[in-house]
C-alpha cells in the first residue's frame, strides 16, 4: 500500500518533476487528484484498516470519481508532466494513445491473453514477450525514467485501488499489480479528458 | 348727457294736447308717438317724461307730457313740434319755463309755434344758446362747415358775445377733437382697441352701446360711427379671411408634401419588401438542396444582398429562419447552438451527432463537463429536449429521438432491463458480461432499432467497459421526459 501525504502542493510536484523524481511526482499527482474528491464519512477504525483505506478519505479513484475530476486540474497536471518529460509522460499522451488503440479493439473480447493494446503500449504489463499477457506489473517495478515507453506515467491513478477493488481485478489486495486491467476506470479518465478537451 | 362742466341751464317743458275732437284712444296714441318722437331727438334719449292726465268721461286720460331738458335742446324740440303741427294740426298747449320766466302758447298752426322760437331763445343766456347751436352743428356733421361757421358768427354778433368767448364755446361744443377727421380717428382707435379686446369679433350689444356713447360724447354722428364700425368689421373679416386662406394654403401644401412623402415611402417600402422577398426566395432556393449552400450559391446570395442593401445580420437572420423552416428549429432555453447537431443529423452522421448531443447537453447543464446525475437530469430544459428530439426524429423519420425512447419504455411497461434490451443497448444476458455492450458496439446506422439513438452517454462516467444505465438514471430521464412531453392517455382504456 502506497502511503501519500495529503498535504502535497503543486509546487512540490513542479520541484519533483524538475528533479526527475518521477515516482515521487506520480505520488504527488495522485495526492492532488484525490484531494479534489468529496470525502465520504470516515469508516470506523477497524473497518478502515479492513478496507485498506486511510482515514483521510477514499484511497483510490473509482470510475465515477474519475468522471468528475476538475478539468482545470487535469489540464494543469498534464501540462506540468508533458513539459518536464518533453512530451514523454502525461495524461494527454495517454489519451492520444488510447484513442488510436481503442478504435479497433473489441472490449468484449478482453481476456488474460487478449489485453487492451493500450496497456501493452504504455508498458504496464508484466509479460509482453513473446506474447502479451494481461497481468499488470507491481507499482514499484514500473520504469520511473525517461527510457520508459511514451504514456508510461503517470500511473498511480490507475494502480491505486481499495483492497476489495484490488481483489476484484485479480490483484493481491494491494492495487493493480498482478491483476487484470479494468477497462471502466481506464475509459472513465480517457472520456473525462476528452470531455474536458471540449471546453 | 354728461358732456362738459359748462353749466347748461335746464328748461322745463309742458306739452298738452287739447284738441277736443280726439277720442280717448287717439289721444293715448298721439301722446305715445309724441314721446317717441321727442325721445328720438339727439340728447333726449335719457330724458324722463312725466305723463299728464286729465279727467274725461269720469276717467283719467293721458293728454300731455312734462319734462326737463338742457336749454340748448330748446330749438330742436320746438322745431320737431312745429313739424308735427305742420303734419297734423292738433290744438296744442306748449309751456316753456326757464328760471322764473315762462312762455306759453296754444295753437294748431306750426308757424305760430315757430314764431315763439326766438322769444324762447331770448329767455336763455346767450352763452347757452351759442353753445347749443354749436353743439347741434357739430353733432350733425362732426365738425363745423363754413356755412355753419358763418351762421355761428352771425349768432355771436346777434347775441353780443365776444369773439374769444365764442371760440371757447365752439371748442366746448366740438370737444377735444375738433375736426371730424380727428373724431373719426379717435373713434376708430378706441373701436380697434375694443374690438381687439373682444378677439376681433363683432361687439356685443352692451359694448356697442358704450361705443355709441363715445361717439355721442365725441360729437361724432351715429351714422359715421356705424360706418367706421362696419368698415373695421369688414377689415377684420378681410384680414381674417386672408389669414385663413393663407393658413389653408400652407396646410394644403403641407398635406400635399406629406402625402407625397408618404407615397414615396410606401413605394420605397414596397420595393424594399419586394427585394427582401426576392432575396428570401433566393435563400430558400439555395437552401432547398443543401443545409449549407455551396460557394456558388453563397456568392450569388452575397451579390444580391449587397445589391439590395440588406444588412448582413438581417440576411443571416433570414437565412436562419428559412433554414429552421426547412431543416427544423434549433431553439434553446440555455443559449445552446444546435445548428452543428442539425448539420450532423442532416448529413446522417449518427455517431458524430450522438457525440454532439452529449456536447450540447453538457455544455448547457454541466459547466465542468461532468456527466449528469439525477438532480441535473431533473433540470434538463424542456425546450432543449424538444429541439433535440425533433431534430433526431426529423432526420430519422421518427425512428430516433427521446419520444421514440419514451414510447418504447411505455410499451415495455417501464421495465428497465426489457427497455434496454429492446433498444438494443444491451445484448442477450447469456454472456459473462451480462449482455453489456461497449458504446462503440452500438449501431450508428439507420438500421438501428426504434429509439436506439440518441444514447444517454451524457449520464455515463465511462463507455467502454459497457454502455450501461442504472435504474436510477433511467427513472430520472423518463420522469423528465414524461414531464416535458406528457404521453397521450392509453388508447382503448387498456
Amino acid at each position: 500500500m502506497v502511503v501519500i501525504d495529503p498535504d502535497w502542493s503543486r509546487q512540490d510536484l513542479i520541484n519533483l518533476l524538475d528533479a526527475g523524481e518521477w515516482q515521487a511526482a506520480d505520488r504527488v499527482t495522485q495526492a492532488l487528484l484525490l484531494a479534489t474528491l468529496d470525502h465520504p464519512p470516515d469508516p470506523p477504525a477497524f473497518l478502515a484498516s479492513f478496507l485498506g483505506r486511510s482515514r483521510q478519505g477514499p484511497g483510490y479513484l473509482s470510475a465515477s470519481a474519475l468522471a468528475q475530476l476538475p478539468c482545470d486540474l487535469l489540464h494543469d497536471l498534464d501540462y506540468l508532466w508533458v513539459r518536464a518529460s518533453q512530451g514523454q509522460f502525461g495524461f494527454s499522451v495517454q489519451e492520444r494513445l488510447y484513442r488510436q488503440l481503442n478504435q479497433d479493439f473489441d472490449s468484449t473480447q478482453l481476456s488474460p491473453v487478449n489485453p487492451h493494446p493500450f496497456f501493452q503500449a504504455v508498458g504496464w504489463l508484466l509479460v509482453t514477450n513473446p506474447r502479451p499477457l494481461a497481468f499488470f506489473r507491481f507499482y514499484d517495478f514500473l520504469n520511473f525514467s525517461l527510457t520508459a515507453p511514451p504514456g508510461h506515467l503517470p500511473a498511480l491513478w490507475y494502480w491505486q485501488l481499495s483492497w476489495l477493488e484490488s481483489l476484484r481485478v485479480g490483484g493481491f489486495g494491494s492495487g493493480q499489480g498482478g491483476g487484470f486491467g479494468d477497462l471502466a476506470r481506464l475509459d472513465a479518465l480517457m472520456l473525462r479528458l476528452s470531455r474536458c478537451g471540449q471546453l | 348727457m354728461v358732456r362738459e362742466p359748462y353749466p347748461v341751464p335746464q328748461v322745463g317743458f309742458l306739452i298738452k294736447l287739447i284738441e277736443p275732437d280726439l277720442t280717448v284712444d287717439q289721444l293715448v296714441e298721439e301722446i305715445h308717438y309724441l314721446q317717441a318722437d321727442l325721445q328720438a331727438l339727439a340728447g333726449l334719449g335719457q330724458t324722463r317724461f312725466r305723463p299728464l292726465q286729465s279727467p274725461r268721461d269720469q276717467d283719467l286720460v293721458p293728454d300731455g307730457l312734462q319734462f326737463e331738458v338742457a336749454a340748448d335742446r330748446l330749438r330742436p324740440i320746438l322745431k320737431r313740434l312745429c313739424d308735427r303741427l305742420r303734419d297734423k294740426p292738433l290744438e296744442t298747449l306748449v309751456l316753456i319755463q326757464q328760471g322764473s320766466l315762462r312762455l306759453q302758447v296754444q295753437t294748431h298752426v306750426a308757424e305760430v309755434l315757430a314764431g315763439i322760437l326766438s322769444a324762447a331763445e331770448a329767455m336763455l343766456p346767450p352763452q347757452t344758446l351759442y353753445l347749443g347751436k354749436a353743439a347741434l352743428y357739430s353733432q350733425s356733421q362732426g365738425e363745423l362747415s363754413p356755412a355753419e361757421l358763418a351762421n355761428l358768427d352771425l349768432l355771436r354778433q346777434h347775441l353780443g358775445l365776444s369773439e374769444q368767448e365764442a371760440e371757447d364755446l365752439k371748442g366746448i361744443a366740438l370737444g377735444p377733437y375738433q375736426t371730424l377727421a380727428e373724431k373719426r380717428q379717435r373713434f376708430a382707435q378706441v373701436l380697434m382697441l375694443e374690438l381687439s379686446s373682444h378677439n376681433r369679433r363683432p361687439l356685443p350689444a352692451e359694448s356697442w352701446q358704450v361705443m355709441e356713447e363715445l361717439a355721442d360724447n365725441l360729437g361724432l354722428p351715429e351714422a359715421e360711427a356705424n360706418q367706421i364700425y362696419q368698415e373695421q368689421l369688414h377689415q377684420i373679416q378681410v384680414e381674417a379671411e386672408a389669414i385663413r386662406q393663407q393658413e389653408m394654403a400652407v396646410a394644403a401644401a403641407q398635406a400635399e408634401a406629406q402625402a407625397e412623402a408618404e407615397a414615396a415611402r410606401q413605394q420605397q417600402q414596397q420595393e424594399r419588401e419586394h427585394q427582401v422577398e426576392q432575396y428570401r426566395a433566393m435563400v430558400r432556393q439555395a437552401l432547398a438542396t443543401s443545409l449549407y449552400p455551396p460557394t456558388f450559391d453563397q456568392g450569388r446570395l452575397e451579390q444580391a444582398r449587397q445589391l439590395w442593401q440588406i444588412s448582413p445580420e438581417r440576411a443571416l437572420g433570414m437565412e436562419e429562419v428559412i433554414r429552421s423552416e426547412i431543416y427544423g428549429p434549433v431553439t434553446s432555453e440555455l443559449g445552446i447552438d444546435y445548428s452543428r447537431l442539425r448539420q450532423l443529423l442532416w448529413a446522417q452522421d449518427w455517431r458524430a451527432a450522438d457525440e454532439e448531443t452529449e456536447n450540447a447537453i453538457l455544455k448547457a447543464l454541466s459547466p465542468n463537463r461532468q456527466p449528469l446525475d439525477r438532480e441535473a437530469i431533473a433540470h434538463l430544459p424542456c425546450v432543449d429536449l424538444l429541439t433535440i428530439d425533433q431534430l433526431w426524429s426529423r432526420y430519422s423519420e421518427g425512428k430516433f429521438g427521446f419520444r421514440a425512447q419514451q414510447q418504447v419504455y411505455q410499451r415495455m411497461e417501464q421495465h428497465r432491463a426489457n427497455f434496454l434490451r429492446t433498444l438494443e443497448w444491451r445484448g442477450p444476458t447469456v454472456s459473462l458480461s451480462l449482455g453489456r455492450k461497449p458504446y462503440k458496439r452500438l449501431q450508428f446506422t439507420d438500421q438501428a432499432p426504434q429509439g436506439h439513438l440518441p444514447t444517454w452517454r451524457w449520464c455515463c462516467p465511462s463507455l467502454e467497459a459497457g454502455y450501461d444505465l442504472s435504474e436510477a438514471v433511467v427513472q430520472a430521464i423518463m420522469d423528465r421526459l414524461n414531464r416535458c412531453f406528457p404521453l397521450d392517455p392509453p388508447q382503448g382504456g387498456a
